[in-house]
């Protein structure tokens, strides 16, 4: 058995209405997607439910040939139309009651889409969109349910059978929810059809209890009741070099920004921008805030996502150069001041703004600091008259990709919908906190998700980035590393960075506890 | 007026305190910042998903239509879906209340196991040195702020200490069957002593946090009231009888003192609620105080509104009981 500590209660076991990641622990090894990305794959994809797959040329059609003699552990067979279901029900509960994660196959023409024969489907787009075959991999909304489970309790006010999915698992993949004690623990056991085999050493049984703070898992990953830790970075650090506990630093693909309001002055002076982004201390950040976890970002995607330009310009701290862009710009330093906006119970942000003020006043810019809550902080970034001049000057974003596709960090973050109106905030994806346009980038967001070939979208995804760092509506701080500790008897823990916060058990065995 | 007729009295009077209740708490809570809809629906979902939530959940109409929706609601006994658990309010509820009461209870002993020997010890050794002591205590006591003391109590007793578990209700390896929802009853009733000792030692620093203001106004209180009584004819009395001070000190002045004192602990009791806000919270207890908390940094309305109806109930209730009580410590007293 496999002892792993969850953070927090699970909110509901339908994989289409979960968007929180305790939930998505326990989900994500009962049901699976067609594909799965990984890393360290060439294409980043591998097969799952699907074993290959074929995109048009046209970009509107995906063909996917499917693995047969895969059974949900009710022992009803998976073939193309469970597929269809699937997507069918993710994108209804998604468009219909809100669920949240829904919207990630919504690009599907659910209309227009055929199975071709049981074991081969054509999914068919709305339109083009390139990164949907990531999208099919994503952790969240695309996992495939059974529809005969589905059928039998659907009733005329639920024709989902959303009640029944909530409380009840019925998947294809590895594990099976033996026991769910509401907010205080989960137990999975193997699922002895699994279509992969439990020929090999695999953990058979996972007990997951919610436990919340890191020092209280440190404490029992030390004593052995706990054979993973999910330690933060304090006590990861602490526990690093005890005996028979590992520490292991992997790449994440989640990054730190900090925004500036580019639709109001004096931030919309790019030279400015071009001021603060020299005053801040990326190489203090790294071994101080970060303990060496991390390294300097360079442009707006992680280094270690597919498309990142490894020649994107980046900026270091160089407080006379700044001094030199503000007078520059006709300003004197005395007379910016700035407010910055974050997070207050985030440590990480917290010191990341102050160590920004610090520099800054070392120029003679002043920046107000307020830590707020998460819900103040978007009242103070959606300002009631619409206006993006109201809107805070500058303010503290972590991202991570729903899925493996760059667009998952440009398109939120950088594009303008309707750039003729850039003072309108409604013109912007909810997350561009920067309020920045482009017409430029805003055609290659466009065009980049039209076209199939890798080699152009890579080329187009390289220009992106450096219009987006020479424009400069954020800082770039860092692209984040994980740690992972665990007891030593337990083999082939792996980090999936796009899978953040959920573990493949099945790839996991105990030897020599 | 009969006795019953007062208890009715008070009990159809919860009815304006109930609706005030709900209106304050419905108007402030909506007045705060933040998008329960964009919460709810997950940090990246899409506009256009969290539009259609907000419609599911209501949070697109005027806020008077919503308060008259929910108070239709509520008449019926609903008290609505939370939005972060996804359950019905009145289940969160019934579910976390025992924890709530448990570490309430536990902190009213405290109070009583503390307050009372003190006080009686001061005031019994007026002015000598170990007096002032416990005036210093006691003084602490009150002006300390219950959540910087708890702090305070994690670091020494938790972190360099190590001597008490940081947090939860009991161990979570250990697994008790549930059948009152108090784990120290209910580890009694299923006889099984490792979840007793565990369910006390994880009890003991939360209650004393929640517990350490009051005891010393206990205590202070105690102290003056039995200050009064020494110099009361009736104690000249006792003693010109030649009553040894033992009887004198427990039998006339204390008896007498702690009239008051009872008083005191029972309005306490429910006074201690709200600081289960704060303690449950650091101490990763799981109650309503909790529940509530995170209600309200979730901008949860249904669960913010349940909590304080509840908190409201209960409150209201300790307070009936205590004045109906009043009646018997004190035969002078008449409704």
């Amino acid at each position: 058995m496999l002892n792993y500590p969850r953070g927090g209660i699970v909110i509901t076991l339908d994989p289409h209405e979960s968007y929180s990641v305790p939930t998505q622990e326990v989900i994500v090894p009962v049901y699976e997607t067609l594909i799965r990305y990984d890393p360290d794959d060439p294409s980043g994809l591998v097969p799952c439910l699907a074993e290959s797959w074929s995109v048009s040329e046209n970009g509107y059609s995906y063909i996917f040939h499917l693995r047969e003699g895969v059974t949900f552990t009710d022992g009803t067979p998976f073939d193309a139309s469970a597929v269809l279901y699937s997507y069918d029900r993710a994108i209804t509960l998604n468009e219909e009651e809100g669920f949240g994660p829904g919207w990630i196959v919504s690009p599907i023409d659910i209309d227009a889409s055929s199975i071709i024969d049981p074991y081969t489907v054509n999914i068919t787009l709305k339109y083009p969109y390139a990164p949907f075959i990531y999208c099919v991999a994503s952790q969240w909304g695309a996992f495939i349910v059974n529809p005969t489970v589905c059928e039998a309790y659907a009733t005329p006010e639920d024709p989902w059978a959303h009640e029944y999915l909530k409380e009840n698992m019925v998947g294809t993949g590895p594990y099976m929810l033996e026991e769910w004690v509401r907010e205080d623990h989960v137990t999975l056991v193997k699922n002895p059809d699994y279509w992969g085999g439990w020929d090999k050493p695999h953990v058979t049984k996972v007990y997951m209890p919610i436990i919340e703070e890191s020092a209280t898992r440190r404490l029992r990953l030390e004593e052995g009741t706990l054979d993973i830790g999910g330690l933060n970075l304090e006590d990861s650090l602490a526990v690093n070099g005890t005996e028979g506990i590992v520490v292991e630093v992997v790449p994440g693909l989640t990054n730190l920004m900090i925004f500036m309001n580019t639709q109001k002055p004096p931030l919309d002076n790019k030279l400015i921008r071009h001021a603060i982004s020299y005053m801040y201390d990326y190489e203090g950040t790294i071994e101080t805030i970060r303990q060496g976890l991390g390294t300097q970002a360079r442009g707006p995607i992680p280094a270690s996502l597919w498309g990142w330009d490894p020649e994107c310009p980046q900026y270091t701290m160089n407080l006379t150069k700044a001094a030199d862009l503000i007078e520059q710009a006709g300003f004197e330093p005395e007379d910016i001041e700035l407010d910055l906006w974050y997070i207050g119970t985030l440590e990480e942000e917290r010191r990341c703004a102050e160590l920004l003020q610090a520099t800054a006043a070392q120029v003679g810019v002043t920046i107000k600091l307020h830590g707020v809550t998460w819900a103040t902080l978007i009242d103070a970034l959606r300002p009631g008259s619409g206006n993006a001049t109201d809107a805070v000057d500058m303010s503290i974003l972590y991202w991570w990709p729903d899925y493996a596709d760059p667009i998952g960090f440009l398109e939120v973050m950088y594009r303008c919908y309707n750039d003729t109106v850039p003072t309108d905030i409604y013109a912007y994806p909810f997350y561009n906190w920067g309020f920045y346009s482009n017409a430029t980038l805003n055609d290659i967001l466009v065009e980049v998700v039209e076209i199939t070939d890798m080699e152009q979208r890579i080329e187009l995804y390289h220009q992106a980035q450096r219009i987006i760092a020479e424009d400069a509506p954020c800082l770039f701080l860092f692209d984040s590393m994980n740690i992972l500790s665990y007891k030593s008897w337990v083999k082939g823990y792996y980090f999936n960075p796009l899978y953040t916060g959920t573990t493949d058990f099945y790839n996991i065995y105990i030897e020599g506890r | 007026m009969k006795l019953w007729q007062y208890i009715l009295r008070r009990i159809l009077l919860m009815i304006p305190l109930l609706l005030g209740i709900t209106l304050i708490t419905f108007t402030v809570s909506h007045l705060v910042p933040g998008d329960p809809a964009r919460l709810a629906a997950g940090l990246h979902a899409p506009t256009e998903t969290v539009e259609t939530l907000r419609r599911k959940l209501g949070l697109d109409k005027p806020l008077h239509v919503q308060y008259f929706i929910y108070m239709k609601n509520l008449l019926r006994g609903d008290l609505g879906t939370s939005i972060m658990t996804r359950r019905p309010v009145i289940e969160d509820i019934l579910s976390r209340w025992s924890g709530t009461i448990e570490l309430t209870t536990a902190a009213l002993i405290v109070i009583i196991a503390l307050g009372i020997p003190l006080g009686i010890f001061s005031a019994t050794n007026r002015d000598k040195p170990l007096d002032h002591a416990s005036r210093v205590f006691s003084l602490l006591g009150v002006s300390m702020p219950s959540f910087w003391l708890v702090l305070l109590l994690l670091l020494v007793f938790c972190k360099y200490l190590g001597l008490f578990p940081l947090g939860y209700r009991i161990d979570p390896t250990i697994t008790l069957r549930t059948i009152t929802g108090f784990n120290i009853l209910d580890s009694l009733l299923n006889l099984n002593f490792r979840a007793f000792v565990d369910s006390i030692y994880h009890i003991i620093l939360p209650a004393f946090a929640l517990g350490f203001q009051g005891q010393a106004t206990v205590q202070r209180l105690l102290r003056s009231n039995m200050l009064d009584s020494l110099t009361q004819d009736y104690v000249k009395m006792a003693r010109a009888k030649g009553l040894p001070e033992r009887v004198v000190v427990y039998k006339h002045v204390l008896r007498n003192s702690l009239i008051p004192v009872a008083t005191m602990l029972a309005l306490m009791y429910g006074g201690m609620l709200g600081g289960t806000f704060i303690i449950e919270s650091l101490f990763s207890w799981r109650g309503l105080g909790r529940y509530g908390a995170r209600a309200i940094l979730q901008l949860d309305f249904p669960a913010i509104m349940g909590t304080t109806i509840i908190y409201t109930l209960i409150y209201a209730f300790v307070n009936l009981i205590v004045d109906i009580f009043y009646a018997y410590l004190d035969p002078r007293i008449r409704y």
